[in-house]
């Protein structure tokens, strides 16, 4: 190189200092706007860690699975004229095979499982963090893994009741894992029981944050547990003898502590819609006990919000003088209630089936109000005019009895449209209008008339988990297996009394225009409705027992079933409840007339085929006969 | 109403034409360019004596060459020919040598010997068939390259007019598939070299503008395609291996147009495109899908009268009183069916009759039938509505010029193309700079500035909502007012307003720049800084009206979202060529390089309004108490490398090329941040060892053997750590957000890496009448980055892991005839293109174990179709069988694969997958006398296409393609016997994988040069104009929409109807330099 070449050599220093970087920093990535796991390290991580712990409660309400795994295939419900997932009301091939193709269970699987490793992960945290605010003492951290330790046990009592056999994992996942095989039930119960003993043992009896784990809420579903391992005959759960005290003594535990809870006076308080104001306080009632938490903010409400208010409702829109609105809802027209679910109440006395059900449409929709004909009209001079006003009922869903059929005659006459249960046709045959399964009764218990538009699917109101009522059935159940048959109806009677029409109360209407009471009766039902031995110790027509329910104590677990449903109707214990008591096959094939296809097997849920694929033997995916090993029987 | 149609349409037609005279006055507006005359009085040194010579410069066949250089040997005294091939020039004594210059002839010395006219005829230069290609990182002469690599050229770039330069590699290029995702104006196609082996990963190849390798995920469709000079595509390893880690998945170098040495040219392209949709889906007509409603009402025994005695029958005629029940859900869909008959008392249903035919009792047991005529009910055509016959044009204007010192080039573009769907179309401003500056003998500065604003009205998806309503209903009451629901229809919501109230437009602004300095520090040795900055801000406004179909009728909604990335490369780079005695040749390259992606984001979403004039501009105006959503993102990514290379030849028959590239990047886990990526070849030129030379009918004859690796890390950043995700969640009514989990720590992730190994060979024969190059090649790629789906049990759904590996194997041939050439000037060549790619899985983290739960399959490509596979549809005869699986006749049959009498997951199966088998085109073109015809057909055959289409509604609810389905009187085998309530069958999927082969004219071109005398008469040097019919036909079985789009996507029904939406154009052209 000569002097000239080095010269210009020496203009090329400023360039390439302008290209090289320090290696090392330059490819290091600082982390802004991302938090990775040692979040988990600091106290707000962990408390952070803790409240996502509790988001996957709301699986449960979120999407169709609610009532396809909760109310389809049972006595309570049918499907309506929108049939999806029709089939895990039919049980018919659909169930058996579609599980490789369709994700739906899977959905909740997963769902459970996230939770579930969100609460082995908090627990391992939790111990390690230096509190400065909230996790500063032994005691603040225990209550906190108490929380973690309910929420574990509620996901695997969840996933165990409907899949019976199931993986069970107990501690955080680190690196890849795919070995997960299934522990028998009894061992998920054990799991199940020493987590919420060790909830009911170290959770505050209140949490200054609504919503949060409380011992009550620990109590009521270790009661829960216990009376749902030893209800077990056949099945094999682990029962033990002693299940049945441990169900009634914390159940007990719950009643008796009336500072926290207490039933609600009016059974329609608990679905009170007057107003968004109203329906929080009444998400607060002293009767729940723990709830999948919403508000009306739509940052809050995750992918789906509640959206069980869609699957009740009737079809309504359609009607002359109606208009799909927010108040009605979204008549998505999945379930509708079976004969059992109408007849099990004494409509007249027992204030819970008019309570639970709205039977009539205001009209909304001047536009399409109809008007009277010369043939319908009930005098010349309406002929023309209008059948009725925006504010009058345009729709009415009569619930009555064969004896009661109305006629076509009336119905082509009636102002608004009426759809009632049972009515002679113009040829004199005995029909129902519910026969097109999309007018019938609808379920009030979760409308949501506080979304904000017509169409938003996303719910905004709370889903209740376990509610007092409950409880003090869990207990009437408990005494009941025991024999305690007095102490049994100790607690029924509460529930009935809260049921029956108070003095002074103002019925509703259908007590004296369809029931046959007297108008402007303010007096108690209570005594009409007292239940009493007699119920079950004898084959009483009113509940309806199916054949070869003959012994006392087959027919009491019947019986309180059958209570159950009239506390408890629609509200997604449903299939739980039968499949519990072993009574899935017999009280769906009496009083579902769609569930035909049902066969015993149909009590366990199919193992998602995602799991079955994913996981490994030995680091092997799984041979057919594996999965089929792994699968539950049926499928 | 049928004449005035056809009316307006001529007048379609007819007025662009009329709109291109304008544009031609006023684009040629006439610039009166002068060729620049370099003369310097300053360096005579004899006395002038001041002789003028004139003359004129031709080609070989007597054309006139404009723009030929002409210059006296010794001095600076030039000048250039004119558009007639004239010059003119005056010289000192008469007695100098004129030096006569043309890109592409052979440069001549003529002595002047006192003449003053001289005439020249130049010969074209044979090594200008030594073609020079653009390789990575520098350029090479065609015929020493020794890795695989296709070319394209600005020509057959202007052949089709194309709005993106994707578009442009159609069919070009073997090994390249490019598929149109969808044909929404402003939306590029996806484009795979040589197969996907890559599956988190993605499979876009590197684009390297100018020099500058792009930032990942940007693509080129910011870039004017007219702006292109030339397009490298590196297809092997070997060659794509300088890129390291950014070249697994091929290289497309893109070379644009700059300023050249000579003369100051203007160049002018226009084009107007009359678009229509190239093919239509056939959908059932109203008597027709009345009848499928009432047959889905008959098969579950219901299509019969409610108040009357005869309720049980079920009528397998159409009978008025159960079609009222079928049909009056809205009065006006009731009106189009009550057309089908005739009436006595139409408001009381009572038809006119007529006596049933013999065969008619024996079949429906009545004496009479209501009069019915399924051709008069009404039929509305909303697919009609729904498409419009569009107009796109485009205007590029080219400065360039340039002296031995400073060469520049300006082009403006502006391209404007409406959509067939109404509320689509796409505007394209660019404007680019690019200046070249000799500063010193050894230093050079220049760069190109591109800049652009993209303006994409990306609409709703008006077709797919279109095609969803049905025929029976109207879309306007007779008062003119829109029916909400036509058909009465909760579901079917009317989307005739969709076109002004759904707005989702997508503005994004690029700057994007190629700065170099080179300086020679001796001879041999050169530097070079290459800094490219690459500036994006995109915005995408979205909007929906309360009364558009999406609100349907609650309230507006408004998102606004912003994006801004910043992205540079730096780049140092030193080379060393060398010559060693007479045989040895080296070439050595040094890199090092570091690249930055910046990415910042923000976006609100809000609705409720109180007027919605505001799109999203005024989000803040909210009803509400606050957004529906929002948020902001940041993220940033750094790659660093250090490369090699050596270029060896030897006695120039022996070529050799290694090189290696060490990266790291920082999205990796710490310690794996970086590979070393090697590769070498080597090429054989036969041709020149002396045992062929005597040979003549072949000219050229190469072999060329490469390998080499390359690295794939295209996870997103801050993937390593273990991230978290939040919760929402609520105390009472407060907030409770949580983190949870969402990606577990990924310690060990690394490159995912590709080796390939290519042997090709490249010939011409014949005197060059047959050239072209076969490749074949494998592609091994290893730790692959995979999303691998876990047991959910884990609390995650998946997990990236350097896992199991990939197979491509391909053969590749490019042949080019020279099928006439005669010396009257008619040339008549043929290029073919013929791809055939294998991709297959080779192993997973099991080894050679296939995972079901991914979909993954030993020895099947990435992302197959795993379905049960259809059989047709069970008939009558079969009952007993179909009752074995639970079916009835008509229902769907599909294959029952171990025979056990139950259909499950064990019965699901690959049923193949939508990369196609083999794909080729074949391109002809015909010159005479100016004239240039060019068709270019394209085939791709073997791919299976998953569309929904093929799915369609069989419940008797939802419009469908006109399919033919089941009847117990029509024993289809096609499509299942429609059933009331259930529009997805059981095993309804199964009937949505069709093959998808085609063969498609993609493009006829006529194209005329006006001959240069008469162009010369307009000021110009060049002109043409041409007429170019761009897909005219289409060859398929295929039934739904453009089988081009492979992958339409199954999520919703509407943008999947969409996709396939594909336009046939019609453009008129026009060229002129001056």
């Amino acid at each position: 190189m000569n002097i000239k070449n080095k010269y210009k050599a020496l203009l090329l220093i400023p360039f390439l200092s302008f290209g090289v970087f320090s290696c090392k920093d330059y490819l290091e990535e600082e982390l802004v706007a991302t938090l990775t796991e040692d979040y988990y390290k600091t106290e707000q991580g962990v408390e952070d860690l803790i409240e996502s712990a509790y988001e996957p409660v709301r699986n449960k309400f979120q999407y169709e699975w609610a009532y396809t795994l909760w109310n389809f295939g049972t006595d309570e419900f049918t499907h309506a004229d929108q049939p999806t997932h029709s089939y895990y009301n039919t049980y018919d091939t659909r169930l058996n095979t579609n599980n490789g193709v369709e994700t739906f269970v899977h959905d909740v699987w997963a769902a459970n499982y996230a939770g579930i490793n969100r609460c082995n992960t908090g627990l391992e945290y939790i111990p390690t963090v230096a509190g400065v605010r909230t996790l500063t003492t032994p005691l603040a951290k225990t209550q906190r893994m108490a929380e973690l330790r309910f929420l574990r046990g509620f996901y695997f009592f969840q996933l165990v009741q409907q899949f019976g056999m199931i993986p069970l994992p107990l501690s955080s996942t680190q690196g890849v894992q795919t070995e997960y095989l299934r522990a028998e039930v009894p061992e998920v119960y054990r799991v199940i029981m020493a987590d919420l003993k060790f909830a009911a043992d170290n959770l505050p009896a209140a949490q200054l944050q609504v919503g949060r784990a409380t011992q009550g809420a620990a109590r009521h579903f270790l009661a829960k547990a216990y009376l749902t391992r030893g209800s077990a005959v056949t099945d094999q759960r682990g029962q033990k003898p002693s299940d049945i005290d441990s169900a009634a003594y914390y159940a007990d535990q719950v009643i008796t502590a009336t500072s926290q809870y207490t039933l609600e006076n009016d059974y329609a308080r608990l679905w009170d819609l007057s107003s968004y104001t109203n329906g929080v306080t009444a998400e607060k009632s002293k009767e729940v006990i723990f709830s999948a938490q919403w508000n009306n903010d739509p940052l809050l409400a995750g992918r789906y919000g509640n959206q069980t208010h869609l699957y009740y409702i009737m079809q309504y829109d359609n009607e002359p003088g109606m208009v799909r609105d927010i108040a009605n809802g979204r008549p998505f027209r999945r379930l509708m209630p079976t004969d059992f679910a109408m007849d099990i109440y004494d409509r007249k006395n027992d204030s819970r089936f008019y309570k639970s059900f709205k039977l009539a449409f205001i009209s909304n929709n001047a536009a399409t109000i109809p008007k009277w004909t010369a043939t319908n009209a009930p005098s010349p001079d309406l002929v023309g005019k209008n059948k009725f006003s925006v504010g009058d009922t345009a729709i009415y869903i009569l619930v009555n009895t064969p004896q009661t059929a109305v006629s076509q005659q009336k119905i082509n006459q009636a102002r608004y449209a009426l759809y009632p249960r049972y009515y002679r046709s113009s040829t004199g045959q005995l029909e129902s209008a519910f026969a097109s399964r999309a007018k019938y009764p609808t379920l009030v218990k979760f409308l949501d008339p506080f979304r904000q538009s017509v169409a938003q699917q996303q719910g905004v109101r709370n889903g209740i988990l376990a509610r007092l009522g409950e409880t003090y059935l869990i207990a009437a159940e408990a005494y009941g297996r025991k024999g305690n048959y007095a102490k049994a109806l100790e607690y029924i009677n509460v529930l009935r009394q809260r049921a029956a029409y108070k003095a002074g109360e103002a019925k509703r209407p259908e007590y004296w225009s369809v029931e046959g009471g007297q108008r402007g009766d303010v007096s108690n039902t209570y005594s009409q409705i007292m239940a009493s031995e007699e119920l079950f110790t004898t084959n009483a027509a009113s509940e309806r027992y199916p054949t070869g329910v003959t012994s006392p104590q087959d027919r009491f677990i019947h019986f309180i079933l059958n209570e159950r449903s009239r506390e408890l109707l629609g509200e997604l214990y449903r299939w739980e409840d039968l499949v519990r008591t072993e009574t899935l096959l017999v009280r769906a094939k009496a009083f579902n007339p769609d569930a035909t296809a049902i066969q015993p097997f149909h009590k366990l849920r199919p193992i998602p085929q995602e799991h079955l694929e994913r996981i490994t033997i030995n680091g092997q995916p799984l041979t057919t006969a594996q999965r089929q090993e792994q699968q539950n029987p049926g499928y | 109403m049928k004449k005035r149609v056809r009316y307006a349409q001529l007048v379609f037609w007819a007025l662009p034409l009329a709109g291109i005279l304008p544009g031609v006055v006023q684009a040629a507006g006439y610039p009166v360019m002068r060729p620049v005359e370099i003369k310097s009085a300053a360096h005579l040194k004899t006395p002038p004596v001041d002789v003028t010579v004139g003359g004129r410069v031709t080609s070989d066949n007597n054309e006139p060459l404009p723009g030929v250089t002409v210059l006296v040997k010794g001095t600076t005294i030039g000048t250039a020919t004119d558009a007639n091939g004239n010059f003119s020039l005056t010289v000192p004594t008469g007695n100098e040598t004129l030096i006569i210059s043309f890109i592409g002839f052979t440069t001549q010395e003529i002595p002047v010997n006192g003449r003053t006219n001289i005439n020249i005829s130049l010969v074209p230069d044979a090594k200008a068939l030594e073609e020079v290609v653009v390789v990575g990182y520098g350029t090479q002469k065609k015929s020493d390259v020794t890795g695989a690599l296709s070319s394209v050229s600005a020509k057959q770039i202007e052949q089709i007019p194309v709005q993106n330069i994707t578009q442009a590699l159609q069919g070009r290029a073997a090994g390249v598939d490019v598929a149109g995702g969808n044909f929404r104006p402003g939306e590029a196609p996806s484009i795979v070299i040589r197969g996907n082996r890559s599956i988190s990963a993605s499979n876009q190849p590197l684009y390297v503008v100018d020099g500058i390798p792009l930032a990942e995920g940007t693509g080129i469709n910011d870039f004017n395609p007219l702006d292109i000079e030339s397009m490298e595509i590196l297809k092997d390893a070997s060659a794509t291996a300088i890129y390291g880690s950014r070249g697994a998945n091929g290289v497309i170098l893109i070379t644009t147009k700059r300023g050249k040495e000579g003369r100051f040219s203007v160049n002018y392209d226009t084009y107007v495109s009359l678009d229509r949709a190239a093919v239509k889906l056939d959908l059932f007509n109203g008597g027709e899908f009345a009848e499928l409603r009432r047959q889905a009402y008959r098969n579950t025994n219901t299509y019969n009268r409610t108040t009357t005695a005869s309720r049980n029958s079920n009528f397998a005629y159409p009978d008025p009183e159960s079609d009222f029940r079928l049909f009056s859900a809205d009065p006006y869909m009731w009106e189009s069916v009550a057309m089908g008959y005739e009436w006595v008392d139409q408001a009381n249903l009572v038809p006119r009759m007529r006596p049933a035919t013999a065969e008619e009792q024996a079949r429906y047991g009545v004496a009479e039938l209501p009069i019915y005529d399924a051709s008069k009910v009404r039929t509305t055509d909303w697919q009609d509505m729904a498409l419009r016959n569009a107009v796109t044009q485009s205007h590029q204007l080219v400065m360039r010029g340039g002296n031995d010192r400073i060469r520049a080039a300006f082009s403006g573009g502006y391209l404007d193309q409406q959509g067939i769907q109404p509320g689509q179309d796409f505007k394209r401003y660019s404007a680019r700079l690019s200046l070249d500056y000799n500063v010193a003998k050894f230093l050079t500065f220049g760069g190109a500035l591109n800049t652009n604003l993209n303006v994409q009205n990306y609409g709703g998806d008006i077709y797919g909502k279109f095609v969803g309503q049905l025929p029976i209903a109207v879309p306007y009451d007779n008062e003119g007012n829109v029916i909400q629901l036509p058909g009465g229809d909760i579901n079917i919501y009317n989307p005739i307003r969709d076109v002004d109230l759904i707005i989702n437009e997508r503005r994004s602004t690029r700057i994007f720049g190629s700065f170099y300095g080179e300086a020679k520090i001796t001879p041999n040795l050169r530097y070079r800084l290459n800094f490219g900055p690459d500036y994006r801000q995109f915005r995408r406004g979205e909007f929906q009206g309360a009364l558009s179909s999406n609100r349907q009728g609650g309230t507006a909604w408004a998102r606004n979202e912003q994006n801004q990335n910043f992205s540079y490369v730096i780049e140092n780079l030193l080379y060393y060529d060398k010559k060693v005695g007479a045989d040895h040749t080296l070439g050595v390259t040094l890199l090092q390089s570091s690249q930055k992606d910046r990415a910042e984001s923000i976006n609100i979403t809000a609705s409720d309004f109180p007027y919605e004039s505001q799109l999203w501009y005024n989000l803040g105006s909210s009803n509400r108490s606050g957004p529906e959503n929002y948020g902001s993102g940041f993220s940033t990514r750094t790659l660093l490398s250090w490369m090699g290379r050596v270029n060896y030849g030897f006695k120039d028959r022996y070529l050799l090329t290694a090189s290696g590239r060490f990266d790291g990047s920082s999205v990796l886990a710490p310690g794996n941040k970086w590979d070393f990526f090697p590769s070498f070849a080597l090429a054989w030129k036969v041709q020149e060892e002396p045992f062929l030379q005597g040979v003549n009918f072949i000219n050229e004859l190469k072999f060329r053997v490469g390998y080499g690796a390359v690295g794939q890390s295209s996870v997103a950043p801050y993937q390593t750590g273990g991230i978290l995700g939040r919760t929402p969640y609520v105390w009472d009514e407060s907030p409770a957000y949580g983190y949870a989990p969402s990606g577990q720590r990924l310690p060990n992730l690394r490159w995912e890496k590709t080796s390939t190994l290519n042997a090709g060979i490249d010939f011409g024969i014949f005197d060059r009448r047959l050239s072209g190059s076969v490749e074949v090649y494998q592609a091994n790629t290893t730790n692959l980055i995979l999303p691998r789906a876990l047991p959910t049990v884990s609390g995650y759904s998946q997990v990236t892991q350097n896992i199991g590996a990939t197979r491509n194997t391909g053969v590749e041939l490019a042949l080019t005839t020279d099928n006439i050439r005669r010396p009257d000037g008619l040339n008549w060549t043929t290029d073919f293109i013929f791809t055939k790619n294998k991709e297959e899985f080779v192993e997973l983290y099991n080894g050679p174990v296939s995972d079901v739960g991914n979909r993954w399959f030993i020895g099947q490509p990435l992302g197959v179709y795993y379905d049960y596979k259809f059989l047709g549809i069970w008939q009558t005869d079969e009952a007993e069988q179909a009752k074995v699986y639970n079916r009835e006749p008509g229902d769907i049959k599909v294959a029952d694969l171990n025979n056990d009498q139950l259909i499950n997951n064990q019965d699901l199966m690959v049923l193949g997958s939508n990369r196609p088998k083999w794909s080729g085109s074949i391109n002809n073109t015909f010159s005479y006398k100016g004239f240039d015809l060019t068709f270019l057909v394209y085939a791709r055959m073997g791919q299976l296409i998953n569309n929904i289409n093929y799915r369609p509604g069989l419940g008797g609810r939802y419009q469908g393609i006109q399919f033919d389905y089941w009847t117990p009187e029509n024993p289809s085998n096609e499509f299942p016997r429609p059933i009331r309530n259930l529009d997805i069958q059981t095993y309804g999927s199964s009937l949505q994988y069709q093959n998808g082969n085609f063969v498609k004219v993609r493009n006829i071109s006529l194209n005329y040069n006006v001959p240069q005398i008469l162009a010369a008469r307009l000021k110009a040097s060049s002109l043409s104009v041409y007429v170019n019919a761009v897909n005219p036909f289409l060859f398929t079985k295929f039934r739904a929409l453009d089988p081009e789009v492979t992958d339409p996507g199954t999520g919703s029904a509407d943008i999947a109807q969409a996709r396939g939406l594909s336009t046939k154009s019609l453009v008129f052209g026009l060229r002129v330099g001056f």
